[in-house]
């Protein structure tokens, strides 16, 4: 029963509704004027309405994807680092990547909602008619990408390979990606269902405004529940050689997308706005442009991520932002800061993080007059955004030898 | 009256506190079964629960800033912006690469000698036995600048072979000006080209660095800024980048890289970029290849040559062990490449270790059978695929570096940009 499950809502409600018609009808029995009374009554009256703020939140929860599954709070642990044996005989190296859901990209509102137990990749046939539906509306791609070099396994990922993927024109075409972060806590799912990103992205290609790119959609943390702000931790996950090395490395083996920095950019909202940024600055060999949707700028250390960097304040500082602005060369990179005047904490940082950009770095901004922290306003920001990552992603290259789809 | 505004979280809370004690005052006169009693009684609960949930819903979404105003919140918001670029200083960005000389390979077979000489020249015939230069690195992301030189092979200037990309092989060494040393770039040079022109070993580009080199210049941020940028100077720093300091390894990793391949007709897959140091470069060439296998898939060094990170164990503050990790035991620890091959997944990278040939000090206690010291061993002993280890044994004579070489440059691919995809 996972989080975000009717079933889960429906028992929380239920909850909450029989607290509420027990107090109404215990009402008169705990009416008399003994102090116990007035104790009962207090309780009851808190009770019901603890059970409906939980309820509430389930909700609330559901619709924003905070929390979707319970290894989210408890955490799995499987995704740090491991030991693993040592025989000498050779453990088969899982693939980097595993599809296990297909769908197709338009109408895209649909979320991909993979089974337990979908049958992988290997055994997904392609009919023609499938090929001919995806070269029509493109695809997205449930899929769970393993780093090969950290051990981080990310299994709620999604890849969106647009209609022109799957045209003849096409076939030899090397597409752009841009990997796509979501902040913490969240589902990467809502920059699809949400955020509709395949169809704010599908559109744009169709008018012309976007070059077909393929987007590769992961949430920001690696160790649930903690938030690992896509930092290298000392004697901890290695989110950002994942993100940086290992994602990429994948998804180059995996799909026909560009192989260098040029054909390669990074876009988040919130922390991953964060993330898109440093890991642009810090890995301008492997990214050329990065978009950061109400991001921030400082190297974040709180009760959601624990120790982050080894109690060493030289490395927190490298992880800073404004910092790196101040102290490292400029890298090589494009940036694209959105935020709102009214409704954003970040605006003034961003201001002045822009003001700071030293060449070759450059830096462009994105403000609304007003707009939230929220999914409404990074989707009136998008379809600015992608045309701007568009004109920066210029890499053009061939496959060889040609692709068999 | 604004939806983040405190005086709308006031009055929420006001009336969440009057609906409770309202509630609990009003309990005693409502506790009869009539049906409007009953119905008071569901009222005043429902709007108690209305109000204090209006008051958390105000509270969070200040905070966390989700709804910034009433048409943020019912979606009327559609209010657009558009992208602005603050003035854009034109670059005064250096050349990655700078050519400071320039000489030819060339072989003469001297009568009554058994083979031929090797010699750098100031020709010009670069097709034939290679060219070696000698250019000066600047690293845009790190700052860094050092003098390499670089050796490209005769094919690379092959009209009938333009568009063919070539494996790099990047050497670090402090002897690579040292006249005589097998390390030193003309040493290097002469040997893979006789090895190429054999054809015992591929054609590769050679760009030989010193060790301390990377650490000995620096601009932003690290050399000649505080105590970090002093400690740093002309010290080993093991090709990592020292928080707070210099940032050797990103300059290996990706400044060497990117400004090669900008110059040079180099392959961009890791799988053909290696790394190879000798003694005072060993531990770089297995750092860089242990901790950015994107970038390097082989690394070489002498066998004596692995372990621990540069500065005395421990790290007590004022250490060159504390300074170069941060002051952190932790970021230490992950310098240290035994711990890394126990802890870390392996990596999927060859290394290569180079033992002396016949002549050198022979099997010592403590060895095992195929002469390999027991702290190697026990070094190596927690390797395991797809980390592959193989040894090598040098030559004698004047070219010891040759096998290396040949082993090295069969160990590296260099594939077609956009090799087959293996999903869709």
């Amino acid at each position: 029963m996972a989080p975000t499950s009717g079933p889960f809502l429906a028992l929380l409600s239920l909850v909450a509704v029989g607290t509420m018609a027990a107090t109404v009808l215990l009402w008169p029995r705990v009416a008399g004027r003994k102090s116990s009374h007035a104790a009962a009554r207090t309780g009851l009256l808190i009770a019901t309405q603890l059970t409906a703020i939980v309820a509430v939140l389930g909700g609330l929860n559901s619709y924003f994807s905070f929390i979707v599954s319970w290894s989210d709070l408890v955490g799995t642990h499987a995704s740090a680092t491991s030991a693993g044996g040592q025989g000498t005989g050779h453990p088969p190296v899982p693939p980097p990547i595993v599809v296990t859901y297909t769908q197709l990209a338009a109408g895209a509102s649909a979320a991909p909602q993979p089974r337990a137990g979908h049958t992988p990749a290997a055994t997904r046939s392609t009919p023609a008619a499938a090929t001919a539906t995806a070269a029509a509306k493109g695809e997205i791609l449930t899929v769970q990408i393993t780093g090969e070099r950290t051990g981080i396994t990310a299994a709620r990922s999604y890849v969106y390979l647009p209609p022109q993927y799957f045209q003849r024109a096409y076939a030899h075409q090397l597409f752009p990606a841009v990997l796509v972060l979501s902040g913490y806590p969240s589902d990467p799912r809502s920059e699809i269902t949400r955020l509709n990103l395949p169809g704010v992205a599908g559109a744009a290609i169709a008018a012309g405004r976007l070059r077909p790119t393929v987007f590769i959609i992961m949430f920001s943390s690696v160790d649930m529940p903690r938030d690992t702000e896509c930092t290298d931790i000392p004697g901890g996950p290695q989110a950002a050689t994942f993100f940086a090395a290992d994602v990429p490395l994948a998804v180059e083996r995996s799909f026909r997308v560009a192989t260098s920095a040029d054909g390669w950019a990074v876009m988040g909202d919130s922390t991953g706005g964060y993330c898109a940024v440093k890991l642009a600055m810090m890995h301008s060999d492997r990214f050329a442009a990065a978009v950061s949707l109400s991001g921030y700028y400082s190297a974040l250390q709180d009760f959601t991520t624990g120790s982050l960097y080894g109690h060493s304040a030289a490395y927190r500082a490298e992880n800073d932002l404004f910092w790196r602005l101040g102290h490292r060369p400029p890298p090589p990179v494009s940036v694209l800061l959105t935020t709102s005047r009214v409704g954003e904490d970040d605006y003034q940082q961003t201001i002045k993080f822009l003001r700071v950009i030293r060449p070759p770095m450059h830096g462009y901004g994105l403000i609304l007059p007003s707009g939230g922290h929220n999914f409404r306003t990074w989707k009136r920001e998008l379809g600015p955004a992608l045309g701007w990552l568009s004109q920066r992603l210029t890499a053009t290259g061939t496959a060889q030898p040609p692709p068999a789809r | 009256m604004g939806l983040t505004s405190g005086l709308l979280i006031g009055l929420a809370g006001f009336f969440a506190a009057t609906a409770f004690a309202g509630t609990l005052w009003m309990w005693r006169r409502l506790a009869s079964p009539r049906p409007s009693h009953l119905l008071a009684r569901i009222g005043l609960l429902l709007w108690a629960q209305v109000t204090v949930m209006l008051v958390i819903f105000l509270s969070v979404n200040k905070s966390f800033g989700f709804f910034a105003s009433w048409p943020d919140l019912f979606g009327t918001n559609n209010t657009t912006g558009v992208i602005v670029a603050p003035h854009h200083q034109s670059g005064g960005q250096s050349a990655p690469i700078r050519t400071r000389g320039t000489g030819a390979l060339a072989s003469r077979t001297a009568t009554g000698r058994s083979g031929p000489t090797w010699s750098l020249t100031t020709g010009h015939d670069w097709s034939r036995y290679g060219r070696l230069q000698l250019v000066r690195i600047t690293g845009l992301r790190s700052g860094i600048v050092a003098s390499a030189y670089i050796y490209l092979p005769p094919q690379s200037f092959s009209p009938a072979q333009a568009g063919r990309t070539f494996p790099v092989i990047v050497v670090i060494s402090d002897h690579v000006t040292t006249a005589g040393d097998p390390y030193s770039a003309v040493s290097l040079a002469v040997t893979a080209a006789a090895e190429i022109d054999a054809g015992r070993a591929r054609p590769a580009i050679y760009v030989m660095v010193g060790a301390s080199a990377a650490g000995g210049t620096g601009r932003a941020g690290g050399i000649g800024e505080g105590t970090g940028g002093a400690r740093g100077a002309g010290r080993d720093l093991g090709c990592l980048d020292v928080p707070g300091g210099p940032q050797a390894a990103t300059f290996f990793a990706q400044d060497l890289p990117t400004a090669i391949e900008s110059a040079y007709p180099a392959t961009q897959a890791p799988a053909g970029w290696a790394v190879l140091g000798d003694a005072s470069g060993s531990y770089c060439a297995l750092s860089l290849a242990m901790a950015h296998s994107d970038r390097f898939a082989v690394a070489a060094a002498p066998l004596a040559g692995y372990g621990a990170p540069p500065g005395s164990a421990g790290t007590r503050p004022g250490t060159a062990g504390w300074w170069l990790s941060g002051g952190s035991p932790l970021i230490r620890q992950e310098n240290d490449l035994s711990w890394r091959l126990v802890n870390l997944p392996p990596q999927p990278i060859s290394l290569f270790f180079l033992r002396a040939g016949q002549g050198e000090p022979r099997v010592r206690s403590g060895d095992d059978a195929t002469g390999t010291p027991a702290p190697a061993r026990a070094f190596l002993s927690p390797v395991r695929f797809p980390t592959h280890v193989t040894q090598i044994t040098l030559a004698t004579g004047p070219r010891p570096l040759a096998p290396a070489l040949d082993r090295i440059m069969a160990a590296v691919t260099a594939p077609a940009p956009g090799s087959a995809p293996t999903v869709p």
